[in-house]
């Protein structure tokens, strides 16, 4: 090769002139461009029932966070208590959900017992979510594990979960975070099961063998091989799982087992207003009416999420 | 086969003995116990008298199983009895004081006193693991010939026969056990009743206080009723008397006329209640229940799998996915409210009482809707999975019409799934119950748990999570045999544990 070089005409730079980069024709493809998450965003947005769903969503969530910021609410103000104009108000332009027999306004209640309902489930799927799925990713993996886990599983999954949050969260007391506590230390169970039967199903599928054959390492192929393939599962999950939480949330308050009496929730509401289910109906009725919007549209937002998720709905 | 059965049951009660025993540590050990004198009245009767309340506290204490506790008599008695030659007296000396120490320390007993009297008394902390031996320990009662030892009555017979009483009819009567009556039949379910084991899960405090668990959840509620039965001495009186539950009456507090009547000693005897028990309570409204979810959600799935797509489907699917997504408590009072103000029906059990059918209909409809919505999802889905099976298609080549194919082929395979599930839903039926029975203020296992909760009542919320978690771990174990009757081409011993379980 040296030798052949050096009896060929010698080359300048001055031989060679600039050309400007043509970035159109060196990004031109055959195949049309995809990134995954721009295709998740296009199916989750081509629908107008969609959109208005995430936007009720939206505004809900936003109403809970920031409006008792500004109300101040505080479920043992006593305030008008001896004010009896306050009292009983019907839903009007000064109170808009209308006040309760100690003349405080509903409508700062709903939010900020929303507020506490929602930051309660969105904690708990956090933390069963990422457990589950960190447990059940090596649980599917794991032959040893897996023997364990499955009679650990047995034995939990037999007993409904209610029974186990109520006699948990009894057991540690009132609280925040006792209550998260209680739903989540056996809650991620579920999540990790669903995750192992996932993981199990693509663990031995031809490409995973094929990849295993390349030299690829257990880690790597569970995170980058198998993990991408479940995201529409763990959403899907994901919305299951949230409105389930803020049921059991408003069930233990309604029971006066999980918050604190301090605490505002919508279930602390609907229990303090049932009495009032024929007398005031508005004061039951509006709590459970936000409830359950609270609870319709993070599912089904959730499930939207879950479909586009699916790379098979991007055709 | 037989051998995987045996494992199983195994397994199943394996399962059941760590959730109660798991459930019994957390709640024994995280529950501050000063915790269940909260709502005591007592407490605040007996604030004057200090020596009083420390016995009140140390019997309650003793009762549920946290110590042992010897009262000033009780701790002289058995000083005494472990050396007989010793006697020791209230008094607060020297000597007497000594013997209690040695006796104490000898036992591990604390020696205490009394605040006001001085007077001694006794206590000994059970450790967890002892108070849990005594709850397996004492959990099964079986009555034997040589159950009753009565020191007034020596002569007491001993024996087990078949005979025709005059009051119960033909029955198994024992004679020096603690129930007459061993084994009966009488006209309700199930119809054969024995009295030979009895489970004893510990006593009630402080709702039902000193009641036995088993008597408060399993024992009939309501007010009394009288009926006509013949005795023993040819009357024939009205009696309030649950005769099938006479239990040997110690001489000691006999009573004559009720012994008279009955020509024995076995004249201690339960009331005759009208209502049903917690526990019929809970089963008959689940029962119903479960009938009324399969007879809705079945044809609804069939339905919407052979409408797929239209309109009748999608409807359906949104209905169900927002039925899911509502919470619980939110759905209960929606369809209660729509009962009572539609149909005026009591929104509330206790209103009529449940004597009467309609305080039924409310709470066994709604509990059976909440799971109405699951249902529909798993049927539909199972149906049209079969729609895209090779006997469909063969059979639909063969000219069946769509009516025959899904009644004949697809409803039969498509039911497998369905009635491995049918024991299965039992466990949400129990989480649903918890919050109906609540809603309703029926008087249910659903309704005691949070209410035994609120009021600490401790050993009946262990008694509810044991009774619970049985049911819930032999419906699926009944699920996985029912699969195997339905289709025999399922063999539970070949798979491994895994599949079993599924």
């Amino acid at each position: 090769m040296a030798e052949s070089t050096q009896n060929q005409p010698e080359i300048l730079d001055s031989d060679f002139t600039a050309v400007k980069i043509d970035e159109m024709a060196s990004e031109k493809l055959d195949t049309e461009k995809y990134s995954y998450w721009g295709s998740v965003g296009r199916a989750f947005f081509s629908s107008k029932m969609t959109i208005f769903l995430l936007f009720l969503m939206l505004a809900i969530l936003l109403m809970s966070f920031i409006q008792p910021l500004f109300s101040g609410y505080n479920l043992n103000d006593v305030a008008n208590i001896n004010d009896f104009g306050a009292r009983y108000n019907w839903p009007n332009a000064k109170y808009w959900f209308g006040t309760d027999g100690d003349g405080k306004s509903l409508f700062d209640a709903i939010w900020a017992g929303a507020k506490t309902s929602i930051s309660i489930s969105v904690i708990a799927t956090l933390i069963t979510t990422v457990i589950g799925v960190a447990v059940g990713a090596i649980w599917g993996t794991s032959k040893g594990i897996d023997r364990f886990m499955l009679e650990v599983y047995n034995v939990i999954s037999n007993v409904p979960q209610l029974l186990i949050i109520i006699v948990l969260s009894y057991s540690f007391g009132n609280g925040f975070w006792n209550l998260i506590f209680a739903m989540t230390v056996t809650g991620w169970l579920g999540t990790a099961y669903f995750i192992r039967v996932q993981v199990m199903i693509m663990r031995d599928r031809e490409y995973n063998i094929a990849s295993k054959t390349l030299g690829t390492g257990l880690g790597r192929m569970v995170i980058r091989n198998i993990m991408p393939y479940l995201t529409s599962v763990i959403v899907t999950q994901i919305s299951l799982s949230l409105p389930s939480f803020i049921s059991y949330e408003v069930f233990l308050s309604f029971l006066g087992v999980g918050l604190n009496a301090s605490v505002p929730s919508l279930g602390r509401l609907i229990q303090t207003y049932a009495p009032y289910i024929v007398s005031y109906p508005y004061l039951f009725w509006l709590p459970v009416l936000v409830l359950a919007l609270i609870a319709v549209s993070l599912y089904l937002v959730g499930q939207r999420l879950a479909d586009a998720s699916d790379p098979r709905t991007h055709m | 086969m037989k051998k995987y059965l045996f494992f199983r049951v195994l397994r199943s009660i394996l399962s059941i003995f760590l959730v109660t025993t798991l459930t019994y540590i957390v709640i024994y050990s995280m529950i501050p116990r000063r915790d269940v004198f909260k709502s005591d009245l007592m407490i605040q009767k007996l604030a004057a008298t200090p020596d009083k309340l420390t016995d009140y506290k140390n019997n309650a204490f003793e009762k549920m199983n946290y110590l042992d506790y010897l009262d000033t008599k009780a701790l002289i008695k058995d000083v005494e009895k472990d050396n007989p030659k010793v006697t020791v007296t209230a008094a607060h000396t020297a000597s007497n004081k000594a013997q209690f120490e040695k006796w104490a320390k000898k036992n591990n007993f604390e020696l205490k006193r009394y605040k006001q009297s001085k007077d001694y008394y006794a206590i000994r902390e059970l450790p967890l693991w002892e108070r849990l031996g005594r709850f397996y320990g004492n959990m099964f009662q079986i009555d034997t010939p040589w159950a009753i030892h009565d020191k007034n009555n020596p002569h007491l017979a001993r024996y087990l026969k078949i005979e025709n009483d005059p009051t119960v009819g033909w029955a198994l009567v024992g004679s020096g056990t603690k129930y007459r009556y061993q084994i009966y039949f009488n006209g309700s379910f199930p119809f054969i009743h024995q009295n030979f084991i009895h489970l004893n899960l510990g006593t009630s405090y402080p709702t039902y206080a000193g009641e036995s668990v088993m008597d408060v959840i399993g024992g009939r509620q309501g007010p009394t009723v009288t009926v006509q039965k013949k005795f023993k001495n040819g009357q024939t009186l009205n009696t309030a008397s649950d005769v099938y539950t006479r239990q040997y009456q110690y001489r000691t507090s006999k009573s004559d006329t009720a012994s008279e009547q009955f020509g024995d000693d076995y004249s201690d005897t339960e009331q005759n209640l009208r209502d049903p028990s917690m526990i019929g309570t809970s089963f008959r409204a689940g029962l119903i229940a479960l009938v009324i979810s399969y007879v809705v959600s079945i044809p609804v799935a069939i339905l919407m799998a052979r409408k797929k797509g239209k309109w009748f489907d999608r409807g359906g699917t949104f209905v169900v996915t927002l039925l899911i997504a509502v919470p619980s408590l939110a759905f209960i009072y929606t369809f209660r409210y729509l009962g009572s103000a539609l149909f005026g029906l009591p929104d509330s059990f206790p209103t009529l009482g449940a004597s009467v059918a309609s305080s039924w209909v409310l709470p066994a409809v709604i509990l059976g809707l909440l799971q109405v919505s699951g249902l529909i999802i798993w049927f539909r889905r199972f149906m049209i999975d079969q729609q895209k099976s090779d006997y469909v298609k063969f059979a639909k080549a063969k000219g069946l019409n769509e009516g025959e194919i899904y009644s004949k082929h697809i409803f039969k395979n498509a039911s497998i799934p369905i009635v491995q599930g049918i024991p299965g839903s039992i466990i949400g039926l129990i989480g649903g119950a918890t919050m109906t029975e609540e809603v309703f203020a029926m008087p249910g296992m659903g309704k005691m748990l949070p209410d035994s909760i609120i009021a600490h009542n401790n050993s009946i919320v262990i008694a509810l999570v044991f009774i619970f978690t049985t049911v819930a771990v032999l419906s699926v174990l009944l699920g996985d045999l029912l699969m195997v009757i339905v289709d025999p081409r399922i063999k539970l011993s070949s798979s491994d544990s895994s599949k079993g379980e599924e």
